[in-house]
């Protein structure tokens, strides 16, 4: 039998049911009997774990949930691919039973294949790949998958983006009456060792980017009721949303349609693995925005330009 | 509302993710010079004359960075009070990285969420007034 832990929302499965311990998590919840079996067995005595010592458990823990059979077999290493041979979902159909992507199964699928199968699922069969992905379990996973969309998407569109954003800095600096400073701090950004210290900085810093965009989210949700899921749900989200970024490739308009591509992916992936109401997410995101200084500073300097002043 | 210990591990969390966050923007904040940038400054305020609800959080991290707690203070209380949050998610990170020590988290009921909710709107509007008065009526808090 199948059943979902209620504090980290992971499937497992068990043999019995009754009070025992998340294999996941490792927090004490009570499976209970489906309907017409016989009455649960007898409690293990309790180990001296944290969870164990959490006050209005004693003896019982949470409530599981006990699940029906997968339609695509049991959870675990032996797992189907998710989004693959499981029947689709949606309203009213079967439900999926969450697992580990193909990236997380890279060791059995081969490492390129995990990639490219979890790049794929995720940028053209959203609704699965997110139904599909299990919400908790380390983050490292995620990141790395992330970390490797960005780094290879970084390396091929450096170098171009570099001569772009020149370019158009020198149309900038030409046609508008920026203050001598401004004009220096522009024109340094064109330099080799600028253009260099930004990608190796970028690129070896976005595991920490990552994760500071998955706490800022994270609280936000939290704050917004729509963080049922826990961090590790928001940082799959925040990583596994990573795959359009490689639109980056397609010159100039490619990098727009790839950020708002992934931007959409994130909200669906936190709708979906939080099992939230969409508005929570974009409500985060709102308040994101209202309350981040460079928000308004932002603001501040489009009306400067627009009224041509500057502080 | 329960507390719950974490197992003793270096798994990151949300308090690992939000020490990273205080521990990135204080280091900018200490290293680089962001209010005597030439484009600095707030042109919304300068144009409308009302400050907005982040107003004075630049000047808060620079400040704390600094250890400077009553003039962050001055800047925007709020702001300070979430940057010592930062500053105590920075310390526990390091403690939890490097000697596994367990991170608490609450587990609060969804009545008890309402209720934080609430007194952050609170708290935010009560201190967005005291920021906008202070730069609208600056005597009432330095004298005549």
């Amino acid at each position: 039998m199948q059943a979902r832990c209620p504090h980290c929302t992971s499937v497992f499965t068990t043999d019995r049911t009754g009070v025992q311990f998340c294999p996941s998590c490792g927090r004490q919840i009570n499976v209970p009997a489906p309907p017409g079996a016989p009455p649960p067995s007898p409690p293990p005595p309790p180990p001296a774990t944290p969870a164990a010592a959490v006050p209005g458990a004693p003896g019982g823990g949470s409530q599981g949930q006990v699940l029906p059979p997968p339609a695509g077999g049991p959870v675990g290493p032996g797992a189907p691919p998710p989004g693959g041979t499981l029947p689709p979902g949606g309203p009213g159909g079967p439900a999926r039973v969450p697992g580990p992507t193909p990236w997380e199964r890279r060791k059995e699928l081969g490492f390129w294949r995990g990639w490219g199968q979890t790049l794929k699922q995720s940028m053209f069969s959203p609704e699965e790949f997110w139904s599909s992905v299990r919400p908790d379990g380390p983050i490292g996973d995620p990141i790395l998958f992330a970390w490797l969309t960005l780094a290879i998407t970084s390396a091929i569109t450096a170098y171009p983006n570099h001569a772009i954003s020149t370019w158009l800095t020198r149309l900038m600096v030409s046609a508008g009456q920026f203050p001598p400073e401004l004009r220096r701090l522009m024109e340094g950004e064109r330099s080799p060792a600028f253009f260099w210290g930004w990608l190796v900085g970028y690129v070896l810093l976005m595991p920490a980017f990552a994760i500071i965009a998955g706490g800022i989210v994270h609280v936000l949700l939290l704050l917004t009721g729509g963080a049922k899921g826990g961090f590790s749900a928001t940082m799959r989200a925040v990583c596994y949303a990573a795959g359009p970024l490689l639109f980056s490739l397609i010159p100039l308009v490619g990098g727009i349609v790839g950020s708002v591509y992934s931007a959409v992916l994130f909200f669906w992936g936190l709708v979906r693995l939080h099992r939230s109401d969409w508005w929570r997410p974009v409500l985060s995101f709102v308040l994101l925005l209202a309350f981040c200084c460079c928000c308004s500073f932002g603001l501040g300097i489009v009306v400067g330009i627009a009224q041509g002043v500057h502080p | 509302m329960k507390v719950l210990w974490s197992p003793r591990s270096r798994s990151i969390g949300v308090v690992d993710a939000l020490g990273i966050t205080g521990v990135c923007g204080l280091l900018v904040a200490r290293f680089v010079p962001m209010a005597r940038l030439p484009f600095w400054g707030c042109l919304l305020r300068q144009r409308f004359g009302w400050p907005c609800l982040g107003c004075g959080l630049t000047r808060v991290a620079d400040r704390m960075s600094h250890f400077n707690v009553a003039d962050a203070w001055d800047a925007n209380p709020l702001g300070t009070v979430a940057a010592l949050g930062f500053m105590a998610a920075a310390l526990w990170t390091f403690l939890h990285l490097a000697f596994r020590v367990p991170v608490a988290e609450l587990d609060l009921s969804d009545r008890e969420w309402r209720w934080v909710r609430v007194a952050l709107v609170v708290l935010v509007v009560a201190n967005w007034a005291f920021v906008a008065l202070k730069y609208r009526h600056p005597e009432l808090f330095h004298g005549a």
